[in-house]
């Protein structure tokens, strides 16, 4: 590698850079018409969703299924779950760079682009949840009143905040240099990614002491529950990577190695069993302890004086997980891509469940006072959970354009038409 | 060199991080210091206003069902009867049975008790302690606290009988409920109220079809 | 390909229509129109804020935080709340700011074998703190628990019977005032705290609405606002507190502050006044003479979730 700085002098830079940018996006809007039709229905669900949130905010949170007995919803169980499937593109990372997989390597950068979506989706489901979001500002270091580092949840601002920034940056300096058609320094990116590979470790368990901490919340006051968070994690954020390469493949015509697949598959097999056993190990020490510390767990598995709303949620999710395993364990998942495909869709819906309305509406359920009631998402919950689905889908695909060129080898796309020579690998640093 | 300088940003981070996080640490085991209460200035502040009980209306006599033209009910005062009867009733016979006229149909549930044992047979207008010394009318506390020790002691210091008005007297008065504002004297135990005020919170009323009221087990098992 | 003119941005990046053309000018222009017309949708879409922002004053959206106003603009803001309260209200108010008294700090006990469950204090509460009338919101909860048990899972607070209930006892339940709250230390924004007389207390106009506060507390004292209160010109109580009773704006956590606006005058709190059972205790725990000081001195005396280490200002106990 290149032992000298391999970016051009600073006045280059500021005249490239906005070349740059307007050149990604030229790249980013450009397809067929079938993405035009996906861009289309994804702007159309995050409008209503823009619409149900503006509603929301005006006329109260009354419009939400929440009430002072559940203070938390949808959202913030679909905020969870969306720091799993961050901190899961850190799967591929860890292969990559500190294993060398060269093959993972060429790929990599779908971890780091989901990790965007990802951050900037759990960003937009926190701001939701605002009952004030005119006053976010408060929670600007410096300008408001950031209570760090006593509050967990300032805490989670920081982590994420800066994986969302560690990403932006890896991922935007890699392709910057193809676009500029020189060898990345690996000094400019190599201590971020390591970096980012401690940080998604943090941003996980961050979260998850967001609700461990609590002591008058018995159903999350456990100490497995971060570790349980990451275990959960690595696995739906693989499961995301690997249905995103089948689309690709499918979708996008592109010819990706499937090594990459098969090493996350292989994670998958062994982490979807320690997710398994930490769930079997909580849910047996909260039943057969037993007591009033129970109520939750009750209610959640086998209902509660005749109130069983989360029943069948929770019963999906533990059938959608067995099913999941049994089919990541079976030698056919990595012949017939049709039960890749439903392993991963199975364990990505049964952890969704597990880690949102399974985890974080029972914590409300019996209420601190024991009082019973019940949850149930909002039209307007929907909609702007949706919305935000649909958002994060559309940055998602925006970036994957973007870094398509480069995953497909065809990075002259990316180049500017009488910029310097392409790059004869499709690899993305090295 | 900008590698340098970005390693050295973030190491002022981390130890920024562990500097912010230090006082608290610090905080959490030399908290007992800070709670040490400085008493003097509750001291120097004397007690001021005064504690007015409010006691019932001395005799209120017999009412008489009739109404004087202003609207005002006639009462009869004890002593209108009570000094004509020649024969006061014997203490042992006097129990409900015994009752006569207006007295007829009093509700009396107060342990084993008889009239006299408040009401003085020599003097129908006042009560008597069990010794025998005389007591005003309205002092119902002394003559209630002979068997009611207990309640007497809580209610002496605050913790039985309410109040209103001012819990630090330097700036205000209080008052303060004789027992007879809760307890009649002749059925003293506190009859079963409708509870005033439920709360209607959303989903608790039933009127929300997703969301059904809850049930306790309160009254099973 | 051209480089020049992208689209600018907008997340509806998108051009409507058939298949591509070639014409990279023409499909610049195509995106353009997309563009604009994806933005506009998102205008249209976000329109019902104007409703908010039309009631936001940008003195309210940059009012300071509580700790860090000085008299002149505390000043400037109780006036500001008071016209808000007229013309939002239709109500005259007097909304003051209390500062704690030094040597003061409160505890509260209450004699469950008093409480007959008559929801007296729930309901002065609600009168005294101007809580939403559609809610019959208020800050105190009554348990009805069965005698032999302390299990709140055989607790019920929507009892609508003749009180007191046979084997039944009364447990209400408010803000503890933790010496140790959870509450506060989880709020991002330092929105809550607990003053020097032991009162935790929120900045309404900072709170944010997270409700992290609101899952950290193990008592249930704090409440929401899902929508702005609706209370009555004639029944709004006019006598405010800044950081108690004044008509909270929507979108924020409130919760029982010991009416501060009354215990910091002297007074007692509205609820225990309304009891009529003399259940309630209420003063100065540093006073060695006070009423407070002789139950915790002379009764055995609990708190509730003791456990979990929260160190409440609110006791209770039995006499029999």
């Amino acid at each position: 590698m290149n032992r000298e700085l391999s970016a051009p002098g600073q006045g280059r830079h500021w005249l490239s850079y906005p070349k740059f940018l307007v050149r990604s996006l030229a790249v980013a809007t450009d397809g067929p018409f079938a993405f035009y039709a996906w861009m289309t229905v994804l702007t159309a669900v995050a409008l209503v969703g823009a619409n149900a949130w503006a509603n929301q905010v005006t006329q109260g949170m009354i419009t939400t299924g929440m009430t002072d007995h559940v203070s938390w919803g949808l959202y913030i169980a679909n905020f969870t779950f969306m720091v799993g499937v961050a901190a899961g593109g850190v799967m591929m990372v860890i292969p990559a760079y500190l294993y060398h997989d060269e093959t993972m390597h060429d790929v990599v950068i779908l971890g780091e682009l989901l990790a965007i979506s990802a951050i900037i989706m759990c960003l937009l489901f926190v701001t939701v949840d605002l009952g004030r979001p005119d006053r976010f500002w408060h929670l600007i270091p410096g300008v408001g009143k950031f209570n760090f580092p006593v509050s967990m949840l300032t805490w989670d601002v920081i982590v994420l905040n800066v994986y969302l920034l560690l990403n932006l940056h890896v991922c935007g300096y890699l392709l910057y240099m193809k676009f500029l058609g020189q060898a990345p320094s690996p000094r400019w990116y190599v201590p971020f990614v390591l970096l980012s590979i401690v940080w998604a470790i943090s941003i996980h368990t961050v979260t998850a002491f967001l609700y461990c901490g609590l002591g008058g919340r018995p159903l999350w006051n456990s100490a497995l529950l971060a570790p349980r968070f990451l275990a959960s994690a690595f696995v739906s954020g693989p499961a995301f990577i690997i249905l995103t390469m089948l689309a690709l493949r499918k979708f996008a015509g592109l010819s990706l190695p499937s090594g990459p697949i098969r090493t996350l598959v292989r994670i998958i097999r062994i982490v979807i069993l320690i997710n398994l056993l930490m769930l079997v190990s909580e849910i047996f020490t909260e039943f057969y302890a037993g007591g009033a510390h129970t109520a939750s767990a009750r209610y959640l598995f086998l209902g509660l004086h005749g109130f069983h709303g989360l029943v069948p949620w929770m019963w999906t999710a533990v059938c959608a997980n067995l099913l999941a395993a049994f089919l990541f364990l079976h030698h056919s998942v990595l012949r017939s891509s049709l039960v890749l495909v439903a392993a991963c869709v199975f364990a990505f819906v049964g952890i969704w469940i597990e880690k949102g309305m399974g985890l974080i509406i029972p914590g409300f359920i019996p209420s601190a006072l024991h009082e019973i009631v019940e949850y149930s998402p909002s039209l307007i919950e929907w909609k702007v959970s949706a919305g935000i689905w649909a958002f994060g889908l559309m940055v998602f695909t925006i970036a994957l354009k973007i870094a398509l060129p480069v995953l497909a080898g065809r990075t002259e796309d990316l180049l500017p038409a009488a910029s310097g020579p392409a790059q004869e690998t499709g690899r993305v640093g090295s | 060199m900008m590698f340098r300088r970005s390693v050295t940003i973030i190491l002022g981070i981390l130890s920024g991080v562990v500097l912010a996080i230090w006082p608290t640490i610090t905080d959490s085991t030399n908290s007992p210091t800070e709670a040490e209460p400085d008493l003097s200035v509750v001291r120097e502040r004397p007690a001021t206003f005064p504690i007015t009980v409010r006691y019932p209306t001395p005799s209120p006599g017999v009412a008489t069902g009739i109404v004087d033209v202003n609207g005002r009910a006639i009462t009869v005062a004890c002593e209108v009867c009570h000094s004509m009867i020649a024969e006061p009733p014997s203490p042992e016979a006097l129990g409900l049975a015994n009752l006569k006229d207006f007295h007829r149909g009093l509700v009396f549930e107060h342990g084993n008790l008889t009239c006299q044992s408040c009401h003085d047979p020599g003097d129908a207008r006042s009560f008597r302690l069990a010794n025998g010394t005389p007591v005003e009318p309205w002092d119902v506390i002394d003559l209630c606290s002979q068997c009611h020790g207990p309640q007497r002691k809580d209610f002496d210091h605050g913790a039985h009988g309410g109040m209103s008005g001012y819990w630090d007297l330097s700036r205000g008065p209080r008052t303060r409920n004789a027992c007879t504002a809760c307890h009649s004297p002749h059925a003293p135990k506190p009859g079963e109220v409708r509870p005033t005020f439920k709360p209607i919170d959303r989903f608790l009323t039933g009127s929300d079809p997703d969301h059904p009221t809850p049930r306790k087990d309160a009254d099973h098992e | 390909m051209s480089e020049t003119s992208g689209p600018t941005g907008g997340p509806g990046d998108r051009r409507p229509g058939a298949a591509g053309p070639t014409d990279p000018s023409r499909r610049n222009a195509l995106k353009g129109l997309g563009a604009t017309l994806g933005a506009a949708a998102f205008v249209t879409a976000i329109s019902p804020l104007r409703n908010l922002a039309r009631t936001t004053s940008p003195e309210e959206l940059m009012q300071k935080h509580y700790k860090e106003l000085d008299s002149e603009e505390k000043r400037a803001i109780l006036r500001r709340l008071e016209e808000e309260t007229k013309l939002e209200y239709g109500a005259e108010a007097r909304i003051r700011d209390h500062a704690a008294i030094p040597g003061t700090k409160f505890a509260y006990a209450i004699n469950l074998s008093l409480c007959n469950g008559n929801g007296k204090c729930v309901e002065a509460c609600h009168k005294e703190n101007n809580h939403d009338r559609a809610t019959n919101q208020s800050y105190i909860r009554v348990l009805e628990m069965p005698i032999g048990t302390m299990d709140m899972g055989r607790g019920n607070t929507t009892y609508d019977h003749d009180v007191p209930a046979k084997g039944k006892f009364y447990m209400p339940v408010q803000c503890q005032q933790c010496d140790e709250p959870p509450c506060t230390d989880v709020c991002p924004v330092q929105a809550t705290w607990k003053e020097d007389d032991g009162i935790v207390v929120v900045d309404y106009n900072w709170c944010i609405g997270c409700r992290y506060c609101e899952a950290a507390c193990p008592y249930h004292a704090r409440r929401f606002n899902w929508r702005k209160p609706e209370v009555p010109a004639e029944e709004v109580n006019p006598e405010q507190g800044l950081l108690s009773n004044r008509i909270r704006p929507q979108g924020v956590v409130e919760k029982c502050h010991f009416c501060l606006h009354r215990t910091r005058e002297g007074r007692l709190p509205a609820c225990l006044e309304a009891c009529s059972t003399g259940a309630r205790v209420f003063g100065n725990i540093l006073d060695p003479e006070s009423e407070i000081r002789w139950i915790l001195e002379n009764k055995r005396v609990f708190v509730l979730k003791e456990e979990l280490g929260t160190k409440p200002s609110f006791f209770y106990f039995f006499d029999k």
